[in-house]
Formats: structure tokens, C-alpha cells, sequence
């Protein structure tokens, strides 16, 4: 233990910030809380359940989505913040309040509807651009996470189209940008602005604003961290995965998978959630001592779990003994049907389950498609296609699109495309349009000639990956798992999309 | 009817506004010094003996059936070639089917409008297509013949009378060096232009060696600022709408 600490506290690669982080983890690591017991440890020890690092004793939830609308009429008593006034005062509150939003990070993984937060604020257009882009300079340079997540849209504003400029000027990986689109909503020149800024930054994705509406009973919602739906006020307590891949080699045959190994393992990590969730709202005392719950800008019951699942597409192809392309996962009929199968049951299951304190989401727990961690070998993201086996473009999307339904909690897939694009980002916004119609419901785009990509749902600069290998510091703290994601997941080998 | 189709590409993004599937159909009527895609040339009948396996006599519904698959994700279709006008009446019932099923997609015609595109015949092609992308590719008729095999007088005759319908999308010209004048050649184009419609797009294509075949032409791609200087010859006869491509 304190060889642990000594080597955090020696190590020359890490800032100051990244080492307390570490030192913090590396305490709460000493703690044995939960109650976890024999059946459940012996699936974290074999990789196939996951907390994705969330430490033994949960002591603020993963990520929390504050209303950012309502802090905005009121200011904070707690903070001594007063409702602004102008856009220089609107940008500094909301980053004072940033400053204090806890989550897995310890940084904010939701800002809010950045453009409608600031939209009331914009008279003099250019001293509002101006304290736009300070505004995100500061974001960028003192929240060094690029799990840090904006949201835009669905309407076009002034405020948007001056984010998405300053967002190219400045180059930033932080924050994540989501644009809530909705074609009858947002008009096609906001939209091309929009695709034509994430040619150049990686970012915003698409967010399919009428399916999580509809998702969310009508309500609005946040998109956090990668990709996640999240009800605002809230947020999610957990999120722990389910490693399909290494699932299936528990499972004698699809029907055992199906009928056994899959309810059992569900069984499993829900109880495991349980155990999280039962600490960190009836022990750990975040829920009655935050200011946050206790100025309303969030609710204890606007909050839920995610029931997290990866590596579906290795399932699928091990059960099957799929060795030729045109039987795999992407391609064959059969392994695309199993795969809907196996997580239309996988969702009978977790809903099924009944859980305390997720009032919001109908009392269980939201699918989630997990986008990996930067130490997965051969292992894809939730639902996705495997790099190297992407099929062209309109077959790619719709097979896709079959699994975008069912995880509310958030999933996407990502499409790098090449210079041509850019020269024509209607089209792209063709492709998007259609998608959505299709299904989908997150859609990302980036240029293969861009500094910025998106690696699994996070941004990380190929620049920044390249000096973190050569062992020298980086400010950003996501460039390691770029970085790990590089040289495991072949993310810089994506299919690179334009005329097929 | 069949169409004798080269190729059919689902998504293309250089074809025309938005993303758009391209049917790239067999047979043409030229035969251009720096013809990219020579084996689009050779004309072949629906019931021609020896037509080449990857040449395909599509009908109508297998061509509909192709549209089915990417209609979601599409602006359009653009009808290329070869040279697609030499089979507009197949064309004008496949556009005709395709506005019946998708109203909201647009039909394209990218073509060299060497055939005479005004008679009577012809007025439902016109009337249903949406826009054509016209090749003017060169101004001069001896130029033309030499570039081409054949005289450009239908082709400026289409031209002004397509443009009067406001049925024309743009004008492109390939700009090879040192076989005619281009400099000529693009003045005496986009003074055409200008006449008609000064906000019209003339894209001035650069020359390039790939797909051409080596025995027929061996030439140089013309540099940025050639380029630049008959975007300028253009720009100066009064065109707002000039790219270099």
C-alpha cells in the first residue's frame, strides 16, 4: 500500500492534480464497505462484471446532470451567487458552479445547454463572443477531463453558432459537445455549421432529440460524460458493465447464454449495483449534505442506475463460431439476429430486476452501451461493429441501428470520413437525417485529417497521444486512455467513410 | 426498358448537393483525349451479344429496388456515365418512377448535352429532371473536336436552352495543359455564362492522369495558380460562383 502511494507521489509523468486524484483513489482503495459477496466476486475476478474504477466506497454519484436552467433564475445560496446580470457575470457563475459539481472524475461530466443557458445574455454581439470563448478557454484548461460533456440545441441560436466558432478557433478537447437535433427542429444551416465544426474538432456528435424525448416522457435530458442520457437534476449513482465477451465463455451454447448464463450474470451485477447504490445514498450521506440536493438542483429521485454491456459483437461471433467475414457479427444475418436476441433478453432481465431509488427510470436499471476502457484488448465497444469488419456505410448503419432502442442510458457509433466530406457536409447531414430515421440514436463524425478525434466517445488529440508516449506530461488526464485505446483498439484504423 | 448501367455507387458526395446515389451508365458518344473512365465508352444494346459481366442491364425495378435501400439517407440520385442522355427515355420513366415513390428526392443529370436536348420528344426528360451538371469542354468547335471527337454546337444550343428553364446546376470544364488555350477557352465560357446568370456555378476541374488512358493522352496536372489565374478570367467576366476542383 504505501509502495502504491510512493510511486503515485514519485511519478514524473503525472501533474499535481492527476497524483491527488490517484492518492485520493488509492485511499478509498483501503476501504472494504460493500457487501460483496463469493458468486459476485468470482465474475469481477474474471473481468466479465466491471465498476469501471469507481473505487470500494461510492461517496458522490458517478455523474450528475444539475439544473443548470434553474441555478441560472436562482443563483446559489450556498456559493453566495447572485442571478447574472449580463454575459460576463451568466459565464463566471456557471463556472463557479462547475467548480463544485462532483463525479467519478471529480470534474463536471454536464455542463448543461450551454447555448440556451447563455442565449438570454447575448445584446452586444461581439463582447459576447468574446466572453463566450474565454468561457470555454477556461473550461478546456481547468476542467482537464474530456469526459467533461456540453450540450447544444435543438434550436439554432446566436449563443450556438458562436460556441461552435470559438470551439474551431480554440481547437479544444474539452468540452465534449452534443447537438440535440431534431429535423424539425434545428435548421439544416445550423446543422451543416455544426458537421462542418466536428470535421475540424471532433465535435458536437448528434444526439436523436425526438427518440430520447420520447424516451424520457416528454421530459428534456442531459447528454454526460461519452454519450450518456441522463434525466436532468439527476444524474446515474453507478455504472458497472457487463463484459459479454468474456461472459460467453461461461455459456455451453446460445440457448444456455441465453436461458442461464445471461439472467444469472444480470442477477449478479445488480446486486452488485445494489450494494453501491445502498452506500451511497443511505450511508455516505452525499444526498443530505451536498448543497447541490439541498438548493434543488438535484433530486436523490431523479437518479438511476446503468447497467453497462460490452464486447456484444465477440459474443456473438465466439457462441457462433463465426470465422468467415460474411457469417460475422456486421454481416451475417444469423449473427445480427442472435445479437438483437441477446440483448432484447438482456433487457427483460435487467427490467425485471426491481431496484430501490430509481423511481425515475421505472424503478430498475438502464441498459447502457459501455464504449470500453483503454486497457480492453479485442473487445468492442457495446453494441459495435469491431474496427477492421465495418461493412460500407448504409448496411453499417442500419445494422446498427437495430440496438439504439434499447439502451436509453446511452449509445453511438462513430464515423471517421475523409477530406472529400468536408467539401460537402450536406451530405453528412443526409446520412445523419437518415440514420435517425433508421434508429439511431447518437451519431458521431470526425475528420481522419483533424488533430482532434473522438476516441471511444471521448476527444483526444493525436498530438497529445504522441507526447504522452514519449513520457512527457500531458494536461489532460483522458489522453491516457487515448492513448491506451490506441495501441489496444485500433481506434486510428477505423473504415474511413466517403463515397462507397 | 433496360438501362445499361456501368456502376452504381449508394453514397457519393461529389456528385451533387447533399449525399446522393450515382448510377454511372454504360455508353458515350465521346471518346475525350483524358476520358477518366474509358471503359464507360463502348456502347452496348439491351440485347447486345458480349456485353462484359460488370456491365449490368438493370430494369427499372431493380434500379428502384437499389434506391429503396439508401432512400433515408439520400438528397437525391444523379444519373452519370458514359454519357446517361443517350438513354433518356429510360431515364425519363425511371425518373418518373422515382418521383412517384420518394417526392422529396431529386433527379440529377450529369452529362455533356450532346444531343439536341429542345425537340418536342424530349419535353418530359426535361420537364421531370431536376438539374443538369453540364460539361462545356471547350468553347472553340475545332478545340472541342479535338478534345472530343465531335462538334460543341448542341452543346452550347443545350446549354442556353437549359439555362433559360433554370434547369442547370453547373458548368465544368477539365483544364488540360498545353493541348488547346485555356485561358481562351474559360474566358469565352464564362462570358457565355454571364450572360445568362452570373450567380451560376462554373467548377474548373483540374486534369488528372489517373484512369486515362496513357496511350491517348500523357499530361500534367495544371498547378494551384494556373488554376487561380482562369478562376480570375472567369471571375472578371462577372461569375460569383467560380471553384476550383
Amino acid at each position: 500500500m504505501s509502495e502504491q502511494i510512493l510511486s503515485i507521489i514519485k511519478n514524473n509523468v503525472l501533474t499535481y492534480e492527476q497524483k491527488l486524484r490517484q492518492l485520493a483513489g488509492a485511499a478509498e482503495g483501503t476501504l472494504n464497505v460493500l457487501n460483496i459477496t463469493p458468486d459476485i466476486q468470482e465474475y469481477r475476478d474474471k473481468g466479465i462484471i466491471c465498476d469501471l474504477f469507481e473505487g470500494n466506497a461510492p461517496y458522490r454519484a458517478r455523474y450528475i446532470t444539475p439544473d443548470y436552467e434553474k441555478f441560472m433564475k436562482q443563483g446559489s445560496k450556498f456559493l453566495d451567487i447572485k442571478p447574472a446580470k449580463d454575459i460576463w457575470e451568466a459565464t463566471t457563475n456557471l463556472l463557479i458552479l462547475y467548480n463544485h459539481v462532483p463525479s467519478i472524475t471529480s470534474y463536471p461530466v454536464y455542463l448543461g445547454n450551454i447555448d440556451t443557458l447563455l442565449e438570454p445574455y447575448i445584446k452586444d454581439e461581439e463582447e459576447a463572443y468574446k466572453a463566450i470563448k474565454l468561457f470555454l478557454l477556461q473550461i478546456d484548461r481547468t476542467i482537464t477531463d474530456s469526459f467533461c460533456h456540453a450540450n447544444l440545441g435543438p434550436h439554432k441560436t446566436k449563443a450556438g453558432e458562436m460556441i461552435l466558432k470559438a470551439t474551431v478557433e480554440l481547437d479544444t478537447m474539452t468540452p465534449n459537445l452534443t447537438l440535440k437535433y431534431d429535423e424539425d427542429i434545428t435548421p439544416d444551416d445550423f446543422a451543416v455549421q455544426a458537421i462542418e465544426t466536428s470535421l475540424k474538432v471532433a465535435k458536437p456528435s448528434f444526439s436523436n432529440y425526438k427518440m430520447f424525448q420520447k424516451d424520457f416522457y416528454g421530459k428534456d435530458y442531459a447528454i454526460a460524460s461519452c454519450y450518456n442520457g441522463l434525466s436532468i437534476g439527476g444524474g446515474a449513482y453507478t455504472l458497472v458493465r457487463l463484459n459479454l465477451a468474456k461472459l460467453v465463455e461461461e455459456a455451453k451454447n446460445e440457448e444456455d447464454l441465453l436461458s442461464h448464463i445471461l439472467p444469472d450474470a444480470v442477477n449478479r451485477m445488480a446486486r452488485y449495483m445494489d450494494e453501491r447504490v445502498k452506500f451511497l445514498v443511505e450511508e455516505s450521506g452525499f444526498f443530505e449534505s451536498s448543497f447541490l440536493a439541498k438548493e434543488e438542483l438535484i433530486h436523490r429521485d431523479r437518479f438511476s442506475g446503468m447497467f453497462g454491456v460490452v464486447g456484444l459483437a465477440e459474443c456473438v461471433n465466439k457462441i457462433i463460431g463465426a470465422e468467415k467475414q460474411e457469417d460475422r457479427f456486421g454481416w451475417g444475418r444469423y449473427a445480427d439476429d442472435l445479437g438483437v436476441k441477446i440483448i432484447e433478453k438482456l433487457q427483460e432481465y435487467v427490467h425485471n430486476y426491481k431496484v430501490k431509488y430509481c423511481e425515475i427510470t421505472d424503478n430498475h436499471y438502464v441498459l447502457h452501451a459501455q464504449v470500453g476502457i483503454d486497457t480492453d484488448y479485442g473487445i468492442s465497444p457495446g453494441c459495435r461493429i469491431p474496427i477492421g469488419d465495418e461493412p460500407a456505410l448504409p448496411k453499417h448503419i442500419k445494422q446498427t441501428a437495430k440496438f439504439h432502442p434499447y439502451f436509453k442510458s446511452g449509445i453511438g457509433d462513430i464515423f471517421p470520413f475523409d477530406e472529400m466530406a468536408s467539401k460537402n457536409p450536406e451530405s453528412i447531414l443526409d446520412i445523419i437525417k437518415g440514420a435517425f430515421k433508421e434508429g439511431m440514436r447518437y451519431f458521431s463524425v470526425y475528420s481522419t485529417d483533424a488533430d482532434v478525434i473522438r476516441i471511444t466517445g471521448y476527444l483526444v488529440k493525436k498530438s497529445e497521444m504522441e507526447k504522452l508516449h514519449r513520457n512527457e506530461q500531458v494536461i489532460q488526464q483522458t489522453v491516457v486512455f487515448g492513448l491506451g485505446a490506441r495501441e489496444n483498439s485500433k481506434i486510428l484504423e477505423r473504415k474511413i467513410r466517403g463515397n462507397e | 426498358m433496360k438501362g445499361i448501367v456501368n456502376k452504381i455507387i449508394p453514397f457519393s458526395n461529389v456528385d451533387g448537393p447533399g449525399n446522393r446515389l450515382s448510377i454511372f451508365f454504360q455508353g458515350c458518344n465521346y471518346d475525350c483525349l483524358y476520358c477518366h473512365n474509358p471503359e464507360t465508352i463502348e456502347i452496348f444494346g439491351e440485347k447486345s451479344e458480349n456485353i462484359p459481366e460488370d456491365i449490368s442491364v438493370m430494369s427499372i425495378e431493380k434500379i428502384l429496388e437499389e434506391i429503396e435501400n439508401v432512400a433515408p439517407f439520400i438528397s437525391g440520385i444523379t444519373v452519370s456515365g458514359g454519357e446517361c442522355s443517350l438513354q433518356w427515355r429510360f431515364l425519363t420513366e425511371l425518373f418518373t418512377e422515382i418521383k412517384k415513390n420518394w417526392k422529396r428526392l431529386t433527379c440529377f443529370v450529369d452529362s455533356n448535352c450532346s444531343i439536341p436536348l429542345w425537340p418536342e420528344e424530349k419535353k418530359k426528360f426535361i420537364d421531370i429532371l431536376d438539374k443538369v451538371m453540364i460539361d462545356i469542354k471547350a468553347f472553340d468547335k475545332k478545340d472541342h473536336i479535338l478534345m472530343t471527337g465531335i462538334s460543341n454546337e448542341n452543346v452550347i444550343r443545350n446549354f442556353k436552352y437549359l439555362v433559360e428553364l433554370g434547369k442547370i446546376y453547373e458548368v465544368r470544364t477539365v483544364i488540360v495543359p498545353e493541348i488547346i488555350d485555356n485561358e481562351k477557352t474559360v474566358d469565352n465560357i464564362s462570358k457565355l455564362i454571364a450572360e445568362y446568370d452570373k450567380s451560376l456555378k462554373y467548377k474548373i476541374i483540374k486534369y488528372r492522369q489517373n484512369g486515362v488512358r496513357e496511350e491517348v493522352l500523357k499530361a500534367y496536372t495544371p498547378s494551384e495558380e494556373y488554376m487561380k489565374k482562369l478562376k480570375k478570367i472567369a471571375e472578371k467576366n462577372g461569375l460569383s460562383n467560380v471553384v476550383i476542383v
